[in-house]
C-alpha cells in the first residue's frame, strides 16, 4: 500500500522534474541560437559596412581624385611645353613662317583635352570655378600668343612680337594669379583631397578591434553550440555548424582584406605625388631653358643694350639669372615608367563589387547553416519530448 | 489608417521641401580684377569685404581673381557658367551683357535709399526691352585725370594749363630731368595706360560733349581732333627726350613698375599720368614712399579757357547669376557701412562712390581731395574705352602699342580704327554721358 503510494507520488515529481529538464534545455537551444543569430547579424553588417565605406572611398580615389590631379599635372606639362615651343619658334627665326610652330599647338591640344578630363573628375569644392579660370587663361594665352605671331610677321613688328610673347609666357610662369600658380592650387587641392581619402580608406584600430572580437565571438559561441548538442544528444560533431564556421572565417577573412586595402591606396598616393614631383622637375628645366631664350630675344628687340630696358623687363633679367641651373635627375621615360605604376597600384587597390558578393554569399551561407544546423534537432528535441 | 499614413507621409515631404532649399550649398563665386598678392594687396583687401558679408550671412565664397577680367567672363559664359557677380571697369560691357541677357537687373534688390546713395550713372541704367533698369553696385572708383609728381623735385608751380603741360619738357622749369615716366604693360590689356592718356588730352581740350561723340562711335578716329590727341600724346609718348627709356622702354615696362624713376635719386622723370589707385603700387616700392611727402598730384590741366572735366574709371559689380546667394551679396555690397570696410581699411587710394559715407574713412592727406572731386559738382566721364564695344578697345590697345613701336604710321592705324569701327554694329555702341 505505501510502496503504492510513494510510486504514485513518484511519477509525478519525476515528470515534472523531467519536464523542467526539457524545458531547460530548450531554453538553452534557443537562447544559443538567438546569440547565433544576433552575432551572424552583428558581424554581416560590420563587414558590409567596411565594405560600403572601403568601395566608395576606393572608387572615388582612383577614378576621379587619381584621375583629376594625373590630368592637372599634364595639362601643366603641355602648356609649360607648349610655352617653350613657341619661345624656341620665334628665336630661332622660324617663327615668321610656321608661327609658334606645331609643337605648340600639339602641346596645347593636350592641354585642353587634360583640362575637359580634370572637368569631369574634379573633386574639390572650388575645383569647377577655378578650371572655368584656368580655361578662360588659356584662351587669353593662346591669343597672345596669335598676336605675337602676327607681329613677328609684320616687318618692323619685332620688337612688339617679342613683347607680346613675354606677356604671355608671364600670364604663364607670373607669379601672381597666373595660368601655373592657378593649376597649381588646382593641384594641391586635389593632392589634399586625395590625402582625405586615405584618411577615410583606414580604418581606426576600435573597428579592427570590434572586427576581430565579433568574429571570435561568434566563432567561440558555435563552438559551445556544437559541444552543447554533443553533450545533449550524444551526437557526433555537427556538420552545419561546422560549415557556418568555415563561412565565419571566410567572411572575416574577406572583411580584414578589405581593411588592409587601403594601403594600396597609400601606395597609389605616394607613387602619384612621385610622378607629379618628377613632372615638376622635368617642367622646371623646360622653363628655364625657355625663360632664358626669352629674355634673349626681349632684350635684343627691345632694348637692343640692356641698360635701357625698363624696370620690368630688369626685373626679369634678375629672375632669370637668379634662378637656378635645372639639373634634372629624371628623364620623360622616368615619369611614363612611374605614371604606369600608378595605372597599376590604383587597378591593384581596386576594391570591386565582387567583394561584395563574396561576403554576401559567406554570410548568408553561415546563416543557412546556422538555421540547419540548429533548428532541426531543436524542433526533433520539442515533438520528442511532448 | 493606410489613407492617413499616407496623409502624415506628404505632410513631412512637403514640409521638409522648404527645409532642403533652405540647406543648399550656400557659396557665391565673384569674378574680380584685384589680384590676393599677400598681406595689404588689393585682392587681400578686398578680401575683408568679403569677410563681412560671409560673418554677417554665412554665405561662404569663392573669389577668382585675374588680370583677364573681359576674357575669363567671355569664356564662363560662353561655356554657361558665368561666376554669380563679377567687376567690371567697363559699363560698356556690362551694358551689352544686360541687354543680351546675361546680366541680371537689380531693381529688387537694391532699396530707394541705397540707390539715392550714388549718382545715377554708377547704378548703370540702362533700358531694356522698354523698361528701365538698374545693374550694377559701384565697388571701387578711380580718378584718372592726375598727374603724380615727387615734391622734393618738382620745385616750382605745377603746370597750369594743357599747353604749359605739353610743353613741360622744353620750358626753363622742366630742363635737365626727362618729364615723363609711362609704362604700358598689363598682360593682356597692354596699352590701356596710354589710351587712358590719349582720352585725358582729348577731354581737357575738346570737352565732355566730343568726348561723348568719340565714345559713342559719332566721331571718327582720323577726324581732326582725335588724331591731335594721339599726336600731342605721340609727343610725349615717343620722344626719348621727353619718356624716361624712350618709347620701346614704354611698351614694355609695367604701368605699375613704370612710377619708379620718380623716387631714384636722381630721378628718372617729374611725372606720370595714372589714376588714384597708383598711390597703393608706389607704396609697395622698395624705398616705401609716403603720401603727401614723397608723392603728390596735380589736376590734369585743362586747355586754355576750358572747364574743368575729370576722367574715371569705376569697378562694378554686376549679378550674372539671379541665385539668392548673388542677390544677398549685391545687397550687401551697396550697403553704406559695406562701402566704407574697404577705404577705411586700405592706404592704397580706394574710393567709395557712394555719397553716406564720410570721408573720415581716408586716412593719408591726398585721399580726402580726390574724394572731393568725387562729389563735386564737375562733369566726371567713364573713359572711352570702358564704353567702347571690344572690338573696338582691343584694336584701340593694339594701335597705342603700335603707334609707340612706329610713330609714323599714325595715320595708318586711324584708318584702321575707323575700319574696326564701321564693322561694329549701331546697336553695339553705348551713349553714357559725363555726369552733372
Amino acid at each position: 500500500m505505501g510502496t503504492t503510494t510513494v510510486s504514485r507520488t513518484d511519477g509525478p515529481l519525476r515528470s515534472y522534474v523531467r519536464d523542467l529538464r526539457q524545458r531547460r534545455t530548450v531554453l538553452l537551444l534557443i537562447s544559443l541560437f538567438a546569440g547565433l543569430l544576433t552575432l551572424w547579424v552583428l558581424v554581416g553588417v560590420s563587414g558590409l559596412l567596411v565594405f560600403a565605406r572601403v568601395h566608395e572611398v576606393s572608387t572615388a580615389a582612383r577614378t576621379r581624385t587619381v584621375n583629376a590631379i594625373s590630368e592637372i599635372a599634364t595639362a601643366r606639362s603641355a602648356l609649360v611645353r607648349a610655352d617653350q615651343a613657341a619661345i624656341l619658334s620665334f628665336t630661332s627665326g622660324g617663327g615668321r613662317l610656321a608661327g609658334p610652330g606645331d609643337e605648340f599647338q600639339n602641346q596645347v591640344a593636350i592641354a585642353s583635352q587634360s583640362l575637359t578630363m580634370v572637368a569631369e573628375h574634379t573633386m574639390t569644392r572650388n575645383g569647377s570655378s577655378t578650371l572655368r579660370l584656368v580655361q578662360g587663361l588659356v584662351v587669353t594665352y593662346v591669343g597672345m600668343i596669335g598676336q605675337a605671331d602676327a607681329h613677328f610677321r609684320q616687318p618692323g613688328g619685332e620688337a612688339l612680337g617679342a613683347v607680346d610673347l613675354w606677356h604671355a609666357s608671364r600670364l604663364l610662369h607670373g607669379q601672381d594669379a597666373t595660368l601655373l600658380r592657378e593649376l597649381d592650387g588646382l593641384l594641391s587641392a586635389h593632392q589634399d583631397v586625395l590625402a582625405d581619402h586615405l584618411d577615410e580608406a583606414s580604418t581606426p584600430w576600435h573597428a579592427e578591434a570590434s572586427i576581430i572580437l565579433l568574429a571570435v565571438a561568434l566563432l567561440a559561441l558555435l563552438a559551445f553550440t556544437n559541444l552543447v548538442y554533443l553533450r545533449r544528444f550524444r551526437r557526433r560533431v555537427n556538420p552545419w555548424l561546422v560549415v557556418a564556421a568555415a563561412a565565419l572565417i571566410g567572411s572575416t577573412l574577406l572583411t580584414w582584406h578589405l581593411v588592409g586595402s587601403d594601403e594600396g591606396l597609400s601606395t597609389t598616393g605616394t607613387t602619384l605625388n612621385g610622378m607629379v614631383d618628377q613632372q615638376r622637375t622635368l617642367d622646371d628645366a623646360a622653363s628655364r631653358v625657355g625663360q632664358v631664350e626669352l629674355r634673349d630675344l626681349v632684350v635684343g628687340t627691345v632694348c637692343g643694350d640692356q641698360n635701357q630696358c625698363g624696370a620690368t623687363l630688369a626685373r626679369f633679367d634678375e629672375d632669370v639669372n637668379a634662378a637656378q641651373d635645372p639639373l634634372p635627375t629624371v628623364t620623360e621615360s622616368d615619369v611614363a615608367e612611374q605614371a604606369l605604376a600608378v595605372r597599376a597600384h590604383a587597378d591593384a587597390a581596386e576594391v570591386g563589387t565582387g567583394s561584395r558578393t563574396w561576403l554576401i554569399a559567406l554570410d548568408a551561407l553561415l546563416v543557412v547553416a546556422i538555421l540547419l544546423g540548429t533548428l532541426p534537432p531543436l524542433f526533433r528535441y520539442r515533438f520528442r519530448s511532448r | 489608417m493606410r489613407r492617413n499614413v499616407i496623409g502624415l507621409v506628404v505632410l513631412l515631404v512637403t514640409a521638409g521641401l522648404p527645409a532642403c532649399a533652405v540647406t543648399e550649398p550656400a557659396t557665391v563665386t565673384i569674378l574680380g580684377p584685384w589680384l590676393d598678392t599677400g598681406e595689404n594687396s588689393e585682392g587681400r583687401e578686398f578680401r575683408t569685404v568679403l569677410d563681412a558679408f560671409t560673418e554677417e550671412t554665412g554665405i561662404e565664397y569663392d573669389y577668382q581673381q585675374t588680370r583677364a577680367l573681359a576674357q575669363v567672363l567671355r569664356s564662363g559664359m560662353a561655356s554657361g557658367a558665368p561666376p554669380d557677380v563679377a567687376i567690371l571697369s567697363s559699363p560698356g560691357d556690362l551694358a551689352r551683357f544686360a541687354r543680351g541677357g546675361g546680366l541680371y537687373p537689380l531693381d529688387d534688390v537694391l532699396s530707394q535709399r541705397q540707390r539715392a546713395a550714388y549718382d545715377a550713372p554708377w547704378l548703370l541704367p540702362t533700358r531694356v526691352d522698354g523698361v528701365d533698369h538698374v545693374y550694377t553696385v559701384p565697388i571701387k572708383a578711380n580718378l584718372t585725370s592726375l598727374v603724380w609728381y615727387n615734391p622734393k623735385r618738382l620745385t616750382g608751380p605745377p603746370p597750369g594749363t594743357l599747353e604749359e603741360l605739353l610743353a613741360f619738357g622744353g620750358s626753363a622749369a622742366g630742363s635737365g630731368i626727362t618729364p615723363w615716366c609711362m609704362g604700358m604693360g598689363d598682360s593682356s590689356i597692354s596699352g590701356w595706360s596710354g589710351a587712358d592718356l590719349i582720352e585725358d588730352i582729348f577731354v581737357h581740350r575738346f570737352g565732355p560733349d566730343r568726348y561723348r561723340q568719340w565714345a559713342a562711335g559719332d566721331l571718327a578716329w582720323t577726324s581732326e581732333q582725335v588724331r591731335q590727341a594721339w599726336a600731342e600724346w605721340g609727343s610725349l609718348a615717343t620722344d626719348p627726350r621727353a619718356v624716361y627709356g624712350g618709347p620701346r622702354t614704354v611698351f614694355s615696362t609695367d604701368f605699375g613698375d613704370s612710377g619708379l624713376p620718380l623716387f631714384t635719386d636722381p630721378p628718372g622723370c617729374l611725372f606720370e599720368h595714372q589714376s588714384s589707385f597708383i598711390m597703393g603700387f608706389y607704396r609697395d616700392f622698395e624705398s616705401r614712399p609716403t603720401a603727401g611727402e614723397d608723392f603728390d598730384f596735380f589736376p590734369f590741366p585743362g586747355a586754355v579757357g576750358t572747364d574743368p572735366v575729370w576722367t574715371v574709371s569705376v569697378d562694378l559689380a554686376g549679378m550674372f547669376t539671379d541665385t539668392p546667394q548673388a542677390r544677398s551679396l549685391m545687397e550687401f555690397l551697396a550697403r553704406d557701412s559695406t562701402q566704407g570696410i574697404w577705404p577705411r581699411g586700405s592706404d592704397r587710394g580706394v574710393f567709395t562712390l557712394n555719397r553716406d559715407v564720410d570721408t573720415d574713412v581716408y586716412q593719408d592727406p591726398i585721399s580726402p581731395r580726390i574724394a572731393e572731386v568725387f562729389s563735386s559738382d564737375d562733369p566726371l566721364c567713364f573713359h572711352v574705352v570702358d564704353i567702347l564695344p571690344p572690338a573696338v578697345r582691343t584694336a584701340y590697345y593694339r594701335a597705342v602699342l603700335e603707334y609707340l613701336n612706329s610713330p609714323a604710321r599714325l595715320d595708318e592705324l586711324l584708318a584702321g580704327l575707323d575700319e574696326v569701327r564701321a564693322a561694329v554694329p549701331p546697336e553695339e555702341w553705348l551713349d553714357l554721358p559725363c555726369t552733372a
